[in-house]
């Protein structure tokens, strides 16, 4: 015990011992930048004791040897010069915990992302510029100072934000794993937009005989909350313990009496547009979303009502009262929160040459309501514009996808849902003439091949081309477009356009950021922390996203990420209570004036003024951001790991000699 | 010209398929048959267009054009095809069907009258001739005795090639380097 006493003295008091290590990650920093170079300039700094270089420097080897000069050389500070710190300070600050030093006298340098990568045609400046970096890092090095992580309590419950796929499996995954769950859904049922899908590829299942279990397991768990028809209000709070408020909107039917009869429906006398079905059809004022729904209740459309009572009349348990109208909220604390809130479609009006007003163009979700049986069309193929069958059929893909003046991603799915399309109308319809125009087929995932080479079996006709226009030519529609292969200007008669449409993220998502504290990113769907190292990870602690929120995906990847982000709320709640990192603001009570400045500056509403006269720093909200340390008047507010002193060393490295 | 693809022959993939040109619609037009094309270059054979146009029922932009003759059955696309779509099948297909239609070239059927009559596709009277000056034995081939080109004639009179391939039972072949037996 003494021991480590004497040592952790060691580390702050003694003149620090500076231990810095360049990578060459292979070819991708020694390619552009001089390493050699960069090691002789180190060694003639202040404070550096040992330098080396490393082909792989996060290979065990690697770490060894760094592990191996704490423990021989005496290095009390390690300043590695290498890749991303959003990837690798882990790792490092690791090294030195198995060392038995303070992981937080770890330095990182990102002379990769910021000399190699954008500097490669210019080999000089590069080392040049690494060089300086590496100064920089030394210097803040010999100020840093050993912190202690923190532990925070947990509580072993979790939000789950929107009931599609996604978030039916997350909740169920952690219901079963046995933590509380409460699961937020805007609509009358959950089911998301799967529920309105007719059949799904690769394996053509109906896609209600797959999702409609898992609803009704969903219902019966013990463990899963519903709260249906409901939004997020308000989250408060941090990592461990979220305070939650969400608005039950008011259905004006008690849901305890409630027995899902749907006699209401029937008496209702007005008639609106059937969102499910996608505004091709009616649905009562008063309805039940649709027939798989879960729970089986019915839901006042508050905006539609006109108030005439006749269901009230007619509801043979007395579970309406229309004269409710007030939204309820309800309040509860979890420990993390999962967010799938799903996607939207894009807005095919928005490409004017697509002629989305044409009755008989319509979207693939149209189509998939009217190909399933209990859509408005009960599974038939028909023209809307005159109710009968047509003969001929274009697709068109990527409407709103792949396109600057829209959205310049892929979204993915569109491919492989047109040839679902086409697969089934030419089973069901053999006669069908049916083409697809395509730029590039993009049928990626386990068994999609397969499934594309039955489409062109069956003879579906497949023409690599955009459409430039649609025109009415008497009651059909022209359809005019350019054959790759032919190199000929084509165009196709058709009976029934259906359109492609992209994946957009939802209507709803930029509000449920801000609510959430989380990014988006420049498309709209929600930014994970990185793609392959935290794929479910969001910049707030303790919230994670899965399914198409975080960018367009089809079913079994939706259900993956579900499943995934189960996972990490899991890992991060099993034990009760995690450790966070030290880098979080401390007053120095004396200093300060309470000005309130740092208070109204502060993103993460993390300082707040008590009732004690005091500022205070909740340790679990603060990111350690320094905003209110640089603008304390008074000086009051050291930001942990990122202190004046460290700050103002690394400037005076990167200004020496300057004049 | 703009092609409006609804006036196509919808039938003729099934034609294709029942001519040989079995797995026609496993094409997904990747090129390979067409970049690996000796002939390509030079004419107006292009394997991976027809390979498109007989999916989309061009049938006229095929069937009375000289291009599908000018393959010289190679059997490269084939053997390279990614998806075993079998791109000469396809050809040889198209060449039985055009020539139900009556459509053969004249230097087919040239051919075709050569091995009625002589057994030979090509004529071979030099290379006989050559034999002889070095010493080497006597050849045996389908045209060196009449009861083979007898044979020949009885299997071909016995299927409708013999009309097909336009046969002529007056018939001289050209050139003089022609052996016949007598």
């Amino acid at each position: 015990m003494a021991k480590t006493q004497s040592k952790k003295k060691k580390q702050s008091d003694e003149v620090p011992r500076i231990g810095v290590y360049v990578c060459h990650c292979g070819t991708n920093i020694a390619g552009s930048v001089n390493i050699g170079e960069v090691v002789e300039f180190s060694k003639n700094i202040k404070n550096v004791s040992v330098v080396r270089e490393h082909m792989y420097l996060c290979s065990e080897q690697g770490q060894n040897m760094i592990k191996e000069d704490i423990k021989k050389e005496g290095v009390t500070r390690v300043v590695a010069a290498c890749c991303s710190p959003r990837t690798h300070e882990e790792i490092f600050r690791k090294t030195l915990n198995s060392g038995n030093l303070n992981k937080y006298l770890y330095e990182q340098v990102n002379i990769r992302d910021q000399c190699s990568w954008p500097h490669f045609k210019d080999k000089d400046n590069a080392t040049n510029k690494a060089k300086q970096l590496v100064k920089s890092g030394i210097y803040r090095a010999s100020e840093l100072e050993p912190l202690q992580d923190r532990k925070l309590s947990v509580l072993k419950s979790c939000l789950v934000i929107g009931g599609g796929i996604s978030g039916i499996n997350a909740a169920l995954d952690l219901a079963r794993s046995g933590y509380h769950v409460y699961l937020v859904e805007r609509n009358p049922s959950i089911g998301g937009k799967m529920a309105q899908l007719d059949k799904t590829f690769p394996t053509n299942d109906c896609s209600a005989c797959i999702l409609a279990p898992m609803m009704v397991e969903v219902s019966n768990t013990p463990n899963i909350e519903l709260i249906i028809y409901s939004e997020i209000e308000n989250v408060s709070g941090h990592i461990g313990k979220y305070h939650i408020v969400v608005r039950k909107k008011q259905t004006s039917v008690d849901w305890e009496k409630c027995n899902g009869c749907g006699d209401c429906s029937i008496v209702c006398p007005v008639k609106v547009d059937n969102e499910f079905n996608c505004n091709m059809d009616k649905r009562k004022a008063v309805y039940i979303q649709f027939q798989q729904a879960i729970p089986m209740k019915a839901v006042v459309d508050k905006k539609k009502c006109v108030k005439c009572k006749l269901c009230e009349k007619r509801c043979q348990v007395g579970a309406i009262d229309i004269s409710k109208n007030e939204d309820e909220f309800v309040e509860f604390d979890v420990g993390s929160i999962i967010v799938t809130t799903g996607y939207d479609l894009f807005d095919p009006n928005k490409k004017a040459e697509y002629d989305y007003d044409h009755p008989n163009v319509i979207t693939s979700l149209e189509l998939e309501r009217m190909m399933c049986a209990s859509g408005p069309t009960k599974g038939e193929i028909l023209r809307p514009s005159d109710g009968r069958k047509p003969h001929t059929i274009s697709f068109i893909q990527c409407v709103g996808s792949r396109d600057e003046k829209t959205n310049d991603y892929c979204s993915r799915i569109c491919c492989t849902y047109s040839i679902k399309h086409a697969r089934l109308l030419k089973e069901k319809y053999p006669d069908m003439d049916i083409y697809i125009h395509y730029i590039d087929l993009r049928c990626f995932g386990k068994g999609y091949e397969e499934y594309y080479r039955i489409a062109r079996e069956k003879g579906v006709k497949f023409i690599r081309g955009r459409i430039s226009q649609i025109d009415s030519i008497g009651d059909r529609l022209e359809v005019s477009g350019d054959d790759d292969t032919l190199g000929e200007q084509i165009s196709v008669i058709a009976d029934l356009v259906v359109l492609a449409v992209a994946m957009e993220s939802s209507k709803g998502a930029k509000k449920l950021a801000n609510l959430l504290n989380i990014s988006t990113d420049k498309t709209g769907f929600f930014k994970e922390i990185h793609p392959k190292l935290k794929p479910v990870s969001t910049d707030s602690d303790g919230i994670f996203i899965a399914g198409a929120c975080q960018g367009p995906k089809e079913i079994p990847d939706a259900v993956s990420q579900g499943k995934a982000a189960a996972s990490a709320a899991s890992s991060l709640m099993s034990k009760g209570e995690i450790e966070i990192e030290p880098l979080f603001a401390q007053i120095t009570e004396d200093l300060c004036a309470k000005c309130r400045t740092c208070e109204s500056l502060c993103t993460y509403k993390a300082i707040k003024y008590t009732d004690e006269d005091k500022m205070e720093v909740d340790i679990a909200l603060c990111k350690g951001c320094g905003v209110c340390s640089a603008a304390c008047p008074s000086g009051a507010i050291k930001a942990n790991h990122f202190t004046n002193k460290q700050v103002r060393m690394q400037i005076l490295a990167l200004t020496e000699g300057i004049h | 010209m703009k092609i409006i693809l609804n006036n196509t022959n919808k039938d003729l993939v099934d034609k294709v398929i029942e001519n040989g040109g079995k797995r026609v619609t496993e094409c997904f037009q990747c090129g390979m048959c067409a970049s690996g094309c000796p002939v390509a270059s030079d004419t107006d054979h292009k394997i991976k267009r027809t390979m498109h146009q007989v999916l989309l029922g061009l049938d006229e932009q095929i069937l009375d054009k000289k291009a599908i003759w000018l393959c010289t059955t190679c059997f490269m696309c084939l053997e390279r095809c990614p998806q075993n779509a079998g791109p000469t099948d396809v050809v040889i297909a198209l060449r039985r069907m055009s020539a139900e239609k009556g459509i053969i070239p004249e230097a087919q059927i040239e051919v075709a009258n050569n091995i009625y009559h002589l057994g030979h596709a090509v004529t071979v009277k030099k290379g006989i001739s050559l034999r002889e000056k070095v010493d080497a034995p006597p050849l045996t081939t389908a045209g060196s005795d009449k009861k083979y080109i007898d044979e020949i004639q009885k299997i071909v009179d016995s299927t409708h090639a013999v009309k097909l391939l336009k046969i002529r039972k007056e018939w001289k072949p050209k050139g003089d380097d022609v052996i016949a037996c007598d």
